[in-house]
């Protein structure tokens, strides 16, 4: 009885196996003729795509994150020392501790400043910045490092992330003088996931086809469409909430665009 | 034996492998993402049929927030000003809400300013925004997230304007005396003038900037261009018998335990315990629930808008078709220890003028509706539009009374004409 049990159950998983098989195939085909498609109709308005593009890709389901001040707190700690904290009301909290101060802000703008000397570079700005970031409990993803044209001093920035994918208008700057960090400015995101919207928004090919739209009523021009990303933009409509609405990044050499992928909309503000 | 047992066991393990990979692999079936999806929408559709009524008072109000006019005055002069019923009202409040929220809950205590400072501020980089109606501020900085300063706690404003001047940003505002007041803020002045720089002006001017507009109100905003508006039909909406349980929901009676009963008139009268809920054919809904709560809890200001708000949503909202609910004001009554919330209708963004009163009135003691009288309206607004006196001319006009003009929907008859009305300013 048992063989028999066996042999029914090694069949139906050979039969789901091939199930699943077949619908990858199937989907991997689908992806392929909607990225050939999609390629096609750039091409027709002047678009070339780069071979690395990645064109078939989902984006991240809309969530919101809320600030939770005990847990700023903790990591502004671990930022600054031992702290005194004082409300400026309008959710606005300014931080003093042993090796600086700082004042976070309902619409998660950070600005913090350190003692000189306390966060030195120990060889590399860019390790540096990310064992700083982390400490404030913060994912991110580098952007760059540079010279500030105006004092010749060196800089960083970094954009959040949330599972991974950036947020792109969270953007944290750090400024150094000489080999130590000395100032941290921009906006976070917030600790708390309240809730998740279940929706995706529309997927990579929607929003190509969005940005072919763009580019025949003329709002916007390129001739090499680089690659695309899914992300998420930040707004804070409401102090310490904040919405992580999905958005596509398209890079372009006319520049970066941001689609959004609940309505299409081109989003601004970009960092 | 020893060997039969393991053998055995080896059998069954195998056969709960087998089990375990054939759900692990029917778990990445196409067909299991469909069911999925199918029994995750019908849960989601249930969920919001029986949405508890007014009970999730964190849920803010956003549509009720909604300015009437919002202008951004950049650096250099220009003002993008936008009014009514435009998506761009909401962008741009959308975009300044935060800021708008730390000022009121960091502003300091208030000093009063003559009207010249308040439109001077007007004149340099700041953003202006113009209220349906005179707005508490402990309201609206709930509504926006922050905590009144004590020194808010009490004011209201019909008009604000949050400006950057000297690397500070500063909170105006005209309270509903047309009294004016300054307070310093620890808002980020360089956020918001960073933020006022994505705007160029596109016409829009105030009436103090029009010689012609001497004597009204200087703050008034026109905007360039042709002024239209929709024809609007008003009806009285028809319930069906879910729609019905619905409004008793939202004003917190059971529809399972109600009895009804409907009179000669056609008014249908719903009874549960102490509560009445009538509703007539005119579209009049009253509810009564004459019972004192005993628990005398207190109700903050916030609070008892929000659950009003909710609960007018849920009745007056849920069928105005083109219109939506916009606050119209909040009273608290202390001899009974209760609060008056009241809403109007609005079309394009554009308010629904009724003669008899608010559209909207609900009465709250401790965290419950005690009274409530809603004119039910449904609206259409049809494609077509009515070309209107140019905003220049309307606010001359009205200037020459020594008053402001805005515009209306007023409601009597089935169809709704918009007009320019005198106000106060």
């Amino acid at each position: 009885m048992e063989r028999i049990i066996i042999i029914i159950l090694l069949l139906l998983n050979l039969f789901l196996l091939g199930v699943v098989l077949t619908d990858r195939v199937q989907a991997r085909r689908g992806e392929n003729d909607s990225a050939a498609s999609v390629t096609e109709v750039l091409l027709d308005c002047g678009v070339s795509v780069d071979e690395d593009a990645e064109l078939v890709q989902t984006a991240p389901a809309k969530c919101t994150l809320t600030r939770s001040k005990e847990q700023e707190e903790t990591a502004v700690q671990r930022l600054l020392g031992n702290t005194s904290r004082e409300d400026l009301g309008g959710n606005i909290i300014y931080y003093r501790g042993t090796q600086g101060q700082a004042v976070f802000r309902g619409s998660g703008e950070v600005e913090a400043l350190f003692s000189s000397g306390t966060i030195r570079t120990r060889g590399n700005r860019k390790k540096t910045a990310e064992r700083l970031l982390k400490k404030l409990g913060i994912r991110t993803e580098f952007i760059e490092e540079g010279i500030n044209s105006a004092d010749g001093e060196a800089y960083v920035r970094f954009c959040c992330c949330r599972e991974d994918y950036p947020v792109f208008n969270a953007v944290l700057h750090l400024d150094y003088s000489g080999d130590s960090v000395y100032m941290l400015t921009g906006t976070r995101i917030f600790e708390t996931a309240a809730e998740t919207d279940g929706a995706a928004g529309m997927d990579s090919v929607s929003a190509l086809l969005r940005f072919v739209e763009l580019l025949r009523n003329g709002e916007f021009s390129c001739t090499c469409l680089s690659g695309i990303r899914p992300g998420y933009y930040l707004s804070v409509l409401v102090s310490g909430e904040s919405t992580l609405t999905p958005v596509w990044q398209l890079e372009t050499d006319g520049g970066t665009l941001l689609i959004n992928a609940e309505n299409g909309r081109v989003e601004s503000g970009l960092a | 034996m020893n060997e039969e047992k393991l053998r055995s066991l080896g059998r069954r393990s195998l056969i709960v492998l087998l089990l375990v990979t054939a759900v692990l692999l029917l778990c990445r079936t196409e067909y299991y993402a469909g069911l999925r999806e199918s029994i995750e929408g019908r849960r989601s559709q249930r969920l919001s049929a029986a949405a508890p009524a007014g009970t999730a008072v964190s849920e803010r109000p956003a549509g009720t927030v909604q300015p009437m006019a919002a202008v951004v005055n950049t650096e250099s002069g220009g003002h993008f000003g936008t009014i009514y019923g435009e998506e761009d009202v909401a962008a741009v409040f959308q975009r300044f809400s935060a800021d708008l929220g730390e000022a009121l809950g960091s502003a300091g205590t208030p000093a009063g300013i003559a009207e010249e400072q308040f439109v001077a501020a007007l004149s340099d980089c700041s953003v202006f925004l113009r209220f349906y109606c005179p707005q508490p501020m402990e309201l609206l900085a709930a509504w926006l997230g922050a905590e009144a300063n004590g020194g808010l706690v009490g004011c209201s404003a019909e008009l604000l304007c949050l400006s950057v001047a000297q690397g500070k940003a500063l909170l105006y505002w005209r309270d509903a005396d047309g009294n004016y007041f300054c307070s310093e803020t620890a808002a980020s002045s360089e956020r918001l003038r960073s933020r006022i720089a994505e705007y160029n002006g596109n016409g829009a001017r105030y009436a103090y900037e029009e010689p012609l507009l001497n004597g009204g109100d200087s703050c008034g905003v026109l905007l360039a261009g042709v002024r239209t508006a929709r024809t609007v039909r008003c009806t009285v909406p028809q319930y069906s018998d879910n729609e019905t349980d619905q409004l008793l929901h939202a004003v917190g009676m059971n529809s399972f335990i109600s009895s009804s009963y409907t009179e000669t008139d056609g008014t249908r009268v719903f009874v549960s315990g102490d509560s009445t809920l009538r509703l007539s054919t005119a579209g009049v809904l009253l509810y009564r629930n004459p019972t004192f709560p005993d628990d005398n809890g207190t109700m903050t200001l916030a609070d008892a808008a929000t659950a009003a708000w909710q609960a007018a949503e849920r009745c007056a909202g849920a069928c105005c078709g083109d219109g939506t609910l916009i606050f119209s004001g909040i009273s608290f009554s202390e001899s009974q220890n209760s609060y008056t919330v009241r809403f109007d209708y609005a079309v394009d963004g554009i308010p629904v003028h009724a003669s008899s009163g608010s559209a909207v009135e609900i009465v709250l003691r401790s965290g419950r509706i005690i009274q409530a009288r809603m004119r039910l309206f449904q609206f259409s607004a049809a494609e077509e539009t009515v070309t209107l006196l140019p905003d220049l001319q309307a606010f001359a006009i009205a200037a020459a009374e020594h008053a402001s003009a805005q515009l209306c929907y007023s409601a009597g008859g089935e169809t709704m004409n918009c007009d320019w009305v005198k106000t106060d300013g």
